[in-house]
């Protein structure tokens, strides 16, 4: 059943991790719902990746719950949940490098039995790359075929890791748009990134990760006005650290 | 479980593998001797080491997080490579034995 606008299809709730000594997430809750767009902010080693790791069943967590469309899973795995409509675009490549594009979508129309192949590459404009290999294509050839992927699969939580990094303005106003359409699909869609003004554009609600915990921020006004956010986030100017990197 | 539109892809790899590591199996044991014909202790090393490369062969391809998407987790994916590498096996030890079999008759 499609969940209607507005209702929760992935919680991960209180999730706990640590690498070693280092504990990255205390208490960090992430919440996605139908039809909606979330933001998630926060700045290097916040612990924005790890919260989607766990998220998804990637990596796993110390502690913490993740229902998704429902379903508790203590024990969250990614091909499971998969399965049940989640689809993860992770901060590195997804793509396989032996494979071209064409095998990608393929695999995928052919899996979750949506036969848009065409479609999906006209979407991002990759129609002739189609039969390139993945590791032949440029770095923004590769990112819009990913996200491409992620609308082809049709699900009901995307969850984007940094999608916008190290792309050009033109190819991040295109993977907004595409976001966006998923959105208005019906499906939850989760994105990281430092992209401040493109993100603030795209989303409908601001969750900001600091110090392994996450703070709900509301609409993008909402989070602009936020004084704690601006100083320890946006900065003075409230434009954003913009993908300086301040490890 | 495998996904069954996966399988034609995990077939293709993880039989091209198996050759490439009978291959090698083959330069290696070449001096011993009797290192083609399938044994069962033989052929259950074979389908261990072609569990490894199978995941070292991901890895290196870095589709952990695609075919994670695709609903195909890596115990499935090595289970589905250690049952085609045994079915090779088992195909390769019949053939060997059948061939044997034809050339002692025709010998006789």
């Amino acid at each position: 059943m499609t969940p209607r606008v507005g209702q929760e299809v992935l919680r991960a709730d209180s999730m706990t991790a640590r690498f070693g000594a280092r504990s990255v997430l205390t208490s960090a809750t992430l919440r996605a719902a139908a039809g909606r767009v979330t933001v998630l902010f926060g700045r290097n080693g916040a612990g924005k990746s790890t919260l989607l790791s766990v998220a998804a069943g990637l990596r796993a967590a110390d502690s913490g719950v993740v229902t998704f469309q429902g379903t508790v899973h203590l024990r969250p795995w990614l091909p499971t949940l998969a399965r049940e409509g989640l689809f993860l675009l992770p901060d590195r490549d997804l793509l396989s490098p032996s494979m071209t594009l064409r095998d990608h979508f393929t695999l995928f129309a052919h899996r979750y039995r949506r036969p848009f192949v065409q479609e999906a590459a006209a979407l991002v404009g990759v129609r002739d790359q189609l039969d390139q290999s993945a590791a032949r294509c440029s770095g923004g050839e590769r990112r819009r075929a990913e996200v491409a992927l992620a609308w082809l699969r049709g699900p009901t939580c995307v969850l984007a890791d940094e999608p916008y990094r190290d792309v050009a303005p033109a190819v991040g106003e295109v993977l907004s748009r595409v976001f966006r359409r998923m959105a208005e699909d019906g499906c939850a869609v989760v994105v990281t990134g430092h992209e401040t003004e493109t993100l603030l554009d795209l989303a409908d609600n601001i969750v900001w990760c600091t110090a392994g915990t996450t703070y709900e921020l509301g609409t993008p006004a909402q989070a602009r006005a936020h004084e704690r956010f601006q100083a320890e986030y946006l900065g003075p100017r409230g434009t954003g650290i913009n993908g300086v990197r301040d490890q | 479980m495998i996904p069954r539109e996966l399988l034609p892809l995990l077939l293709r790899r993880t039989l091209v593998l198996w050759i490439l590591l009978r291959l090698l199996l083959g330069l290696v044991g070449a001096t011993v001797g009797d290192w083609l014909l399938p044994s069962v202790g033989l052929s259950l090393r074979v389908a261990v080491l072609l569990a490894i490369v199978i995941i070292l062969d991901m890895r290196r391809r870095g589709e952990r997080i695609l075919w994670g998407n695709l609903g195909a987790g890596q115990p499935a994916i090595v289970a589905a490579a250690v049952v085609i590498g045994l079915i090779a096996e088992m195909t390769l030890g019949l053939v060997l034995r059948l061939s044997q079999h034809v050339m002692q008759g025709g010998a006789g």
